[in-house]
């Protein structure tokens, strides 16, 4: 039984440590390339466009508190004929005072770079040592990347150990000149950041205030910590949900704590008793519970630990996945368990533990002595405390209710806070739950309903066992409702916008959108192909608002001769009339998504301002439209209207109307096969459609395994339970051998009892999960993510859920019913039953 | 002549381990007990009553000889065998009367024909049958635990006849009762095991109870004594 509870307490742990390990790699890879990239930077200077003038560059080394400053241009390329592999390129001056860890081969210590033939090297690149490595690069290697599409060859001409300072620097941090960078791979003339150095004395935020006021508004300056904590912002709700999850594993632990606890002092009480008679009060028995307890949870904690890293590491690909094609952010290379993560494992192992002997150990010390030594009466604490229990979790759901409506539903955390409270409130309806349901039925064999009413007599046990079940499936019925509902939501979303019938990107794009485009000849020649009847382009730029600095993606799209192609018409207004923003957009009005128009709280007739290249530029607000592109923020313009208030800006993507949609998939082949050596991408409608959902599901992948841990925890609860009842019920068990009960007979009246907790668990769980998920799409998600998710019954995935609950209640009952089926008729002596 | 419902022949009996001392309990003892006689069982603490009924239940296999349950040899029976014959031919009374506090008085009465998975409506209405014949035909939905000592053992003794068994081993089954009560059960019993057509073989320290029964046997040292007949 301990070890089960050492095993539930380590799942529990092993759930926080995953995520927290996780949710700290998230950040770990952009924290260590800013690091290594701007580790001697006081200040940096970044676009808000992303890009800007490398003019800019002059003003700020004419402060007066400013020793140094450098411009860098950041490109990410993809390497060609290597699927997947990216190279973060930093285009620096390579005469600047900085002091970048190269050498000039890998064998050798670090050496002084000689920056000038690195300038004259045509496609001079200096790559990590752990990439060189990887991918079997050497010094003098031509490597062939692109960059839209654009192929450069580049030469490794030095290795730069980042990860030599910076551990967790990514390996794909790569160095180049900054104007072969700008010439070959972005745009002459741009950069996208100025490192800035500072005198000793200098007060950096007051240095900010003075470059940004004589930079202007095509910029921001800021500290390096200011940048982390602005992509902790972009990853806030996604670290948020995860950690959630995460605790509802440690919830459901507690309840195992609690089972085992229990069951161990109701076999100790004489021990206890003996205890009182010597003097021992009633706080140094409590004491001696929880540090026996506490121990207990250590032990879970050595294992728990260990665990959780593992099943980080097993789910780094799926959440890094998530990073680059979700939020666009580093992916997480090394996972690193950090002091503070070890430190919060051990705080969730032993306080949760301790939390879960808390009510056992006061109610043994309340005890009095006789009472103690008293033989034990199974049924004594049967059915006291139901009326009470089910009175607090009513107190707590009207309270709950009552503040989230007057209060919560105001703040970002009410929904959490919400459902947290209505999470606790759950396992206190349970005894009476489990009393109506299980007290009602009358046993007519040794079946199902005996097995039933076996859990009303055991209420005090069999309660936990059903609560945490309870939960659990509450959390796997929440979350599959959501991503269900969520998934068909997309699903509608994309039928209406994926009008075209192939789509054209590069290689680079998904990395690098905003500087990865389509050569202006190529889209030309796309419309030429036979059959192809219009060629759509799109442009996708990040900037930011005015004056909240959020990050959004402004899109426009230029699309000729396709009736109702148009973005008023193409994308589900969710309010304003189709005729209205188009004339409106014609105008240069925009339409913004909904996450925008929730976390900016901005509707039609409002202004959206954006950060310019000249300055902030005012944009009407035509229409709100649903959007699942982006949980950060969307707008859409029309192309002429970017081009107005952002010229020079370029092409990404390209999406062909054919003429005949049922030859999207031909031309595809046809298109790979032309222009096959060069980056582009090509995707029929139907394999857009499947990636996109593909990467919906990744995005899911850690969710599911936080599920999985929780609803092992909640089996050992039952295995646990049933063991527990198997011991208790020794005597009850041989007077059944003794009447004739055959093993197999006793061993199936087990089984039953465990299904009977999984279908008690279930019925709770359901009830409660459909208020989960209800809280987390209308509540929760909107407030978080800002999307409208329309509520849809995934009846396929909730019928395999309630076939693995009920399979795995049964399963968890195998052991102990294999144990129970092992009784004796001769072991029932006079003080059974 | 009729087939014994229970022979012991030659069984031997005794505790302990492999390379250690062993104690014998039962020593010889051989007996035919035929249908329709009731047999008390008396000796002393410790002289193998208990031991004898465990065997005789198949709860215990002998270390030498044989035990016929019904004509069938019950101690060369897998445990299964022996689990299955017991449920079909034996009713069993304690002293403590065992009833599961859970359930009701009928359902107690019931557990048997659950667990030999006799039809519901038949175990209904055999149950309540036996209780209106010991007069608690109104207390079948009552929980056991309103019963007094008495009630407990005539729901017991329901139990123990509800599959109508050849043979009822009762051990000490008035030992937790006080003297009137034990005997109007004990009257209870042998009257309900006479309309049943059944036998008894019940242990007993009481010579006074032990005359009601047809015969008394007592063990002494481990050797059956079977004299005493009434």
């Amino acid at each position: 039984m301990f070890v089960l509870t050492i095993l539930g307490v380590a799942l529990g742990v092993a759930s926080v440590v995953a995520i927290q390990t996780l949710n700290q790699g998230s950040m770990q890879a952009f924290d260590g390339s800013v690091r290594a990239i701007s580790g001697q930077a006081k200040l940096s200077v970044m676009g808000m466009t992303p890009a800007f003038p490398e003019t800019l560059l002059v003003p700020v080394l004419g402060d007066p508190d400013v020793t140094g400053a450098w411009p860098l241009c950041r490109v990410e390329v993809a390497v060609q004929d290597r699927p997947g592999v990216l190279l973060d390129i930093a285009g620096i001056d390579l005469l600047a005072p900085l002091d970048l860890p190269f050498t000039a081969r890998e064998d050798t210590a670090t050496a002084t770079l000689d920056a000038l033939s690195a300038l004259v090297t045509p496609g001079w690149v200096a790559i990590t040592p752990a990439m060189a490595g990887e991918q079997g690069w050497q010094v003098g290697d031509l490597i062939a990347v692109s960059s839209g599409s654009r192929s450069v060859n580049l030469t490794v001409g030095a290795l730069v150990d980042f990860q030599a300072f910076e551990p967790l620097a990514p390996r794909t941090l790569a160095v180049m000149d900054i104007a072969q960078v700008q010439a070959q791979l972005a745009r002459p003339g741009l950069i996208h950041q100025i490192d800035v150095q500072l005198r000793e004395s200098a007060d950096p935020d007051m240095v900010a205030r003075r470059l940004a006021a004589r930079l202007g508004p095509a910029v921001q300056v800021v500290t390096p910590e200011q940048r982390n904590q602005d992509a902790q912002g972009l990853l806030a709700a996604f670290r948020l949900n995860l950690t959630a999850l995460s605790m509802i594993s440690v919830f459901v632990g507690v309840f195992l704590v609690l089972t085992t606890v229990q069951a161990s002092l109701s076999r100790r009480r004489g021990e206890f008793g003996l205890l009182r008679c010597l003097g021992a009060g009633p706080r140094q028995v409590v004491g001696l519970i929880l540090a026996e307890t506490a121990v207990l949870g250590l032990l879970g904690v050595l294992i728990g630990i260990p665990l959780g890293f593992w099943v980080a590491a097993r789910n780094v690909a799926t959440v890094s996945a998530t990073l680059t094609n979700i939020y666009v952010l580093a992916g997480i290379e090394k996972l690193v368990l950090t002091p503070q993560v070890i430190l919060l494992g051990v705080s969730v192992g032993v306080l949760g533990a301790v939390a879960g002997a808390l009510w056992p150990a006061l109610e043994m010390a309340r005890r009095d002595t006789v009472a103690l030594l008293a033989p034990v009466n199974l049924h004594e604490q049967t059915g006291r405390a139901v009326g009470r229990l089910s009175w607090a979790a009513l107190l707590l759901g009207v309270a709950a209710t009552g503040w989230f409506v007057l209060f919560g539903s105001g703040t970002n955390w009410g929904g959490f806070v919400f459902g947290g409270m209505m999470m606790l409130a759950l396992p206190l309806i349970v005894p009476m739950v489990v009393h109506l349901v299980a007290g009602s039925v009358r046993p007519r064999g040794l079946g199902l309903a005996l097995s039933l009413r076996n859990l009303d007599v055991r209420l005090h046990t069999s309660s936990f066992a059903v609560a945490a079940l309870a939960v659990t499936v509450s959390m796997l019925v929440g979350i599959t409702l959501l991503v269900g509902s969520f998934r068909t939501t997309l699903i509608s979303w994309l039928d209406v916008t994926m009008r075209a019938d192939v789509y054209i990107t590069t290689e680079s794009w998904v990395r690098a959108g905003n500087e990865a485009f389509l050569d202006a000849g190529l889209v030309a020649e796309f419309k030429q192909w036979p059959g192809v009847d219009a060629v759509e382009e799109q442009r996708r730029l990040q900037v930011r608002t005015v004056p909240e600095g959020r990050r959004i993606w402004l899109n426009a799209i230029r699309v000729a001769g396709i009736p109702g192609a148009e973005l008023a018409q193409r994308l589900p207004l969710q309010s304003g009339r189709p005729e209205i923003v188009a004339k409106a957009m014609e105008r240069g009005a925009l339409l913004i998504g909904e996450p925008l128009a929730r976390k900016g709280g901005l509707a039609i007739g409002d202004t959206l301002q954006l950060a310019g290249p000249e300055g902030p530029v005012s944009f009407p607000v035509a229409g709100v439209v649903y959007d699942y592109t982006s949980e950060g923020g969307t707008a859409f313009v029309t192309m002429a209207t970017l081009l107005r208030h952002f010229p020079g800006e370029q092409t990404n993507n390209a999406a062909l109307f054919l003429e005949n949609s049922d030859q999207a998939e031909a031309l595809v082949s046809r298109l790979r096969q032309h222009y096959a050596g060069q980056p582009l991408v090509f995707r029929s409608n139907r394999d857009l459609r499947r990636e996109v959902l593909a990467i919906f599901d990744q995005t899911f992948a850690v969710t599911r395994t936080l599920q999985s841990l929780a609803l092992l925890i909640a089996m050992l609860g039952v295995a646990l339970n049933l063991l527990v009842q198997a011991r208790e019920r020794s005597g009850e068990l041989a007077l059944l051998r003794s009447l004739g009960a055959a093993r197999k007979q006793v061993f199936r009246l087990f089984l039953g009892e465990g299904l009977a907790i999984g279908l008690l668990g279930l019925l709770m769980g359901l009830a409660g999960g459909v208020g989960l998920a209800a809280l987390l799409i209308l509540v929760v998600n909107r407030t978080w993510f800002g999307w409208t998710i329309r509520p849809s019954l995934p009846v396929a995935d909730l019928a395999a859920q309630v076939g693995l609950v009920l399979l795995a209640s049964a399963l968890a009952a195998v052991y102990p019913a294999a144990q129970a089926g092992l009784s004796r008729p001769d072991q029932l002596t006079r003080d059974d039953i | 002549m009729k087939t014994p419902v229970l022979s012991f022949d030659n069984i031997g009996m005794q505790y302990g381990q492999a390379g250690q001392p062993t104690r014998r309990v039962l020593d010889q003892v051989s007996f035919d007990l035929p249908p329709g006689r009731n047999v008390a069982l008396v000796g002393r603490s410790g002289s193998g009553k208990s031991t004898l009924l465990h065997l005789a239940a198949g709860v215990l296999v002998p270390s030498t000889g044989t035990v016929h349950l019904a004509g069938q040899p019950l101690s060369s029976l897998s445990e299964q065998g022996r689990t299955s014959l017991r449920s079909r031919y034996l009713g069993l009374v304690f002293q403590f009367f065992h009833l599961l506090p859970h359930l009701t008085v009928g359902e107690n009465v019931a557990l048997p024909g659950w667990v030999a998975g006799t039809p519901a409506a038949e175990n209904s209405h055999r149950s309540a049958d036996l209780l209106a014949r010991v007069g608690l035909a109104d207390r079948a939905d009552d929980p056991v635990g309103k019963l007094s000592g008495g009630e407990m053992q005539r729901v017991a003794i329901c139990r123990a006849l509800l599959l109508k068994p050849r043979l009822v081993l009762a051990d000490e089954p008035t030992g937790s009762l006080d003297d009137e009560t034990g005997r109007m059960i004990m009257d209870l019993l042998l009257e309900m095991i006479a309309a049943e057509e059944g036998s008894l073989l019940f242990v007993t320290h009481s010579r006074e109870l032990a005359r009601a029964a047809d015969e008394v046997w007592e063990l002494h040292d481990g050797k059956l004594d079977r004299d005493g007949e009434t």
